[in-house]
């Protein structure tokens, strides 16, 4: 049975994904692409919502558990809270999470309830169509003159694919496995895992929610939105 | 890789005609797809989608579109065709 | 000169005289009709400036969006950016289609050859100033949109119509927004939303321009029928709209002049600093720089994908 906990750890993935990806709806001038992005964005926001619901989060107690929260209490995978430089790195930092979110799905709807059964179903359609998006985008890049943008980004994004932060370490290696043979079949190589060490995700990702939580703690007891 | 303009047509319920919405500008026909429902179906019902690229399309010139107007040599094509003509033979032969 | 029917197509009518007649007696105008060269030119003036207008403005709230303080307002402002970045698409393909391209409307806002609304100028400086200001930037929008859908270009007129609802859309969000803030009863907000207020409403007042007098329709666009109202027209258009809709809040309107002496009566207001306008629209505002940074930096980052897909090139042929 998916615990709560694996729900929630879920869902602050979800949200941090989109809160990140949001970001990149402003990144001109493929416009496409930007509404495309802000699709998505909403598509993942939506999936935390449901989540934290099921939990029993909503309205003003889920604003001030995403508020008020310090940033070591999200129960983030690093490769979600990854701050992509640009749209290469965007790319396959989205196609790896998609992966990941496919092998969660999976182990998700086998142990579901009914009642959650119809949250995953609507998320892995949705899920489904991104991940053929980024995978898309992927096979285009390599068959571009930005193919060496694509292989840095790889080399990069490819260390948090080893560092699953509470989710169980099962995943870990299938998610790395599954990725670097789609990849390998597209003549492309994924960056090497890191352990927890060598990747410094802590400090950007605290600047971040630190951020995300600044106007909401300026008035904590008033409701701003 | 280089964009071209992509056509697109959505289909607003089951059994409705697709219809032309407006064009994106894609590197291939995937992405269009994609980029189109996000472009053009956020806030329309909308049961699927189709794109086609805007080269593939044939089309009339303006000089040629006068050969819509339908010429009154072909009324015979037309239902109230039928009512005339009979009123007019009808005419002819009683006078 | 001939009598020009309506039933003719523009292709048919021979001098740029009988063109400017024959769309002042209705005539629209289809994508890749043949046009004088100077129609088609206005028509690009138009969509391009208003296709900078929406990938710029839109940069006033996005950069909000990391911070914004509620999880369902998140949703809606990711949607609101998402839809103005579509209006922006929407209009981009309408100037592409006239010969132009967006790549080429960004270069020449930031080469200074192109300007932007006095509106854009500045940035929102506080959380409740976002609302206000939204209110009344999204109720001009919408007012100045009703009297263009009646131009006389068709894929712009399309474009119009399909903007129209989403702004009607934002403009009940930014309502919804003020009310839940001044539902809090907290005079800092409150403060904050009538400062903000004071700040924005002599900067949209400004937004429709200068009164033109009667020469206004001499102006090709007026001729060519892009435009069809006065700039004094619509401003008229939307002091009609927002002043109750700002009563109805309880918000105090920071223009002691303003009044009319009827129902339907002209609005009297106290005129603004054109002069100031002026130098803000040339670059002096409080947030034209920024706003210059913000776009350089989008155009920058993305060129590489930019100019890997040909987005800037020629090759994306106007018409149909």
């Amino acid at each position: 049975m998916l615990s709560e906990t694996e729900l929630q750890a879920w869902a602050d993935d979800e949200f941090v994904v989109a809160h990140i990806l949001s970001s990149h709806i402003t990144e001109y001038t493929h416009l496409e692409e930007c509404l495309a992005i802000g699709s998505f964005a909403q598509d993942e926001l939506a999936h935390a919502r449901s989540f934290y619901e099921y939990c029993g989060l909503r309205g003003r107690d889920l604003d001030r558990y995403i508020f008020l929260r310090t940033p070591d209490a999200f129960a983030v995978t690093p490769l979600a809270t990854y701050q992509p430089g640009n749209f290469a790195e965007l790319v396959v930092k989205q196609y790896l999470y998609e992966v990941l979110d496919r092998l969660r799905l999976d182990t998700a709807q086998k142990q579901a309830t009914d009642a959650l059964q119809t949250l995953l179903t609507t998320m892995r359609s949705e899920e489904r169509m991104h991940y053929d998006h980024w995978i898309h985008w992927i096979r285009v890049l390599a068959d571009s003159p930005a193919r060496s943008r694509l292989e840095s980004a790889l080399e990069k994004v490819g260390a948090y694919c080893g560092l699953s932060n509470r989710s169980p370490a099962i995943w870990d290696a299938a998610w790395y496995q599954q990725a670097e043979s789609e990849l390998l079949a597209a003549g492309l190589r994924l960056g090497p895992p890191e352990t927890g060490a060598e990747v410094a995700w802590q400090e950007p990702f605290a600047t971040l929610i630190g951020r995300m939580q600044s106007i909401f703690r300026e008035h904590p007891e008033v409701i701003l939105g | 890789m280089s964009n071209q303009v992509f056509e697109v047509f959505v289909i607003s319920r089951r059994g409705e005609p697709a219809r032309h919405v407006g064009s994106v500008v894609a590197p291939d026909s995937v992405l269009a797809l994609h980029q189109a429902k996000e472009t053009y179906t956020r806030r329309m019902e909308c049961v699927s989608l189709w794109v086609a690229p805007r080269s593939a399309i044939t089309t009339f010139t303006q000089e040629e579109e006068i050969l819509f107007k339908v010429a009154q040599a072909k009324g015979y094509r037309q239902a109230g065709y039928f009512t005339r003509h009979s009123e007019q033979t009808a005419d002819q032969g009683s006078a | 000169m001939g009598h020009i029917m309506i039933s003719q197509l523009p292709g048919a009518v021979e001098s740029t005289e009988d063109f400017v007649a024959w769309v002042q007696a209705g005539g629209l105008v289809q994508a890749g009709d043949p046009m004088p060269e100077s129609y088609r030119q206005q028509a690009l003036r138009i969509a391009s400036f208003q296709t900078l207008a929406e990938l710029v403005g839109v940069l006033l709230f996005s950069e909000w969006l990391d911070r914004v303080p509620a999880f369902v307002r998140k949703q809606m402002l990711i949607a609101k950016i998402q839809d103005e970045v579509g209006h922006g698409h929407i209009m981009a393909r309408v100037a592409e289609d006239l010969g132009g391209n967006r790549m080429a409307i960004l270069e020449d806002y930031l080469a200074g050859r192109s300007r932007l609304l006095n509106v854009f100028h500045y940035d929102f400086l506080v959380w409740p100033e976002i609302a206000i200001g939204a209110l009344l930037q999204n109720s001009a929008a919408i007012v100045q949109f009703q009297h263009l859908v009646k131009g006389s270009y068709i894929p712009y007129v399309r474009a119009l119509r399909k903007i129209l609802p989403e702004e009607s859309f934002h403009f009940h969000q930014a309502r919804n927004l003020i009310q839940t803030l001044l539902a809090q009863r907290n005079s800092l907000i409150r403060h904050q939303i009538e400062e903000g207020l004071a700040l924005w409403f002599p900067r949209v007042l400004a937004y429709f321009g200068p009164p033109e007098g009667e020469q206004f329709r001499a102006n090709r666009a007026f001729q060519f029928r892009l435009k069809t109202a006065s700039n004094e027209e619509v401003r008229q258009a939307w002091l009609t709209k927002i002043v109750p809709v700002l009563e109805s809040l309880e918000l105090q309107i920071p223009d002691p002049r303003l009044k009319r002496h009827d129902k339907n009566g002209t609005w009297e207001y106290t005129e603004p600093d054109w002069n100031e306008v002026r130098k803000v629209i040339a670059g002096h505002g409080p947030a034209s720089d920024h706003r210059l940074e913000q776009v350089r930096g989008i155009y920058e980052r993305n060129r590489w994908l930019t100019e890997l897909m040909g987005i800037g090139e020629s090759n994306v042929k106007p018409g149909f």
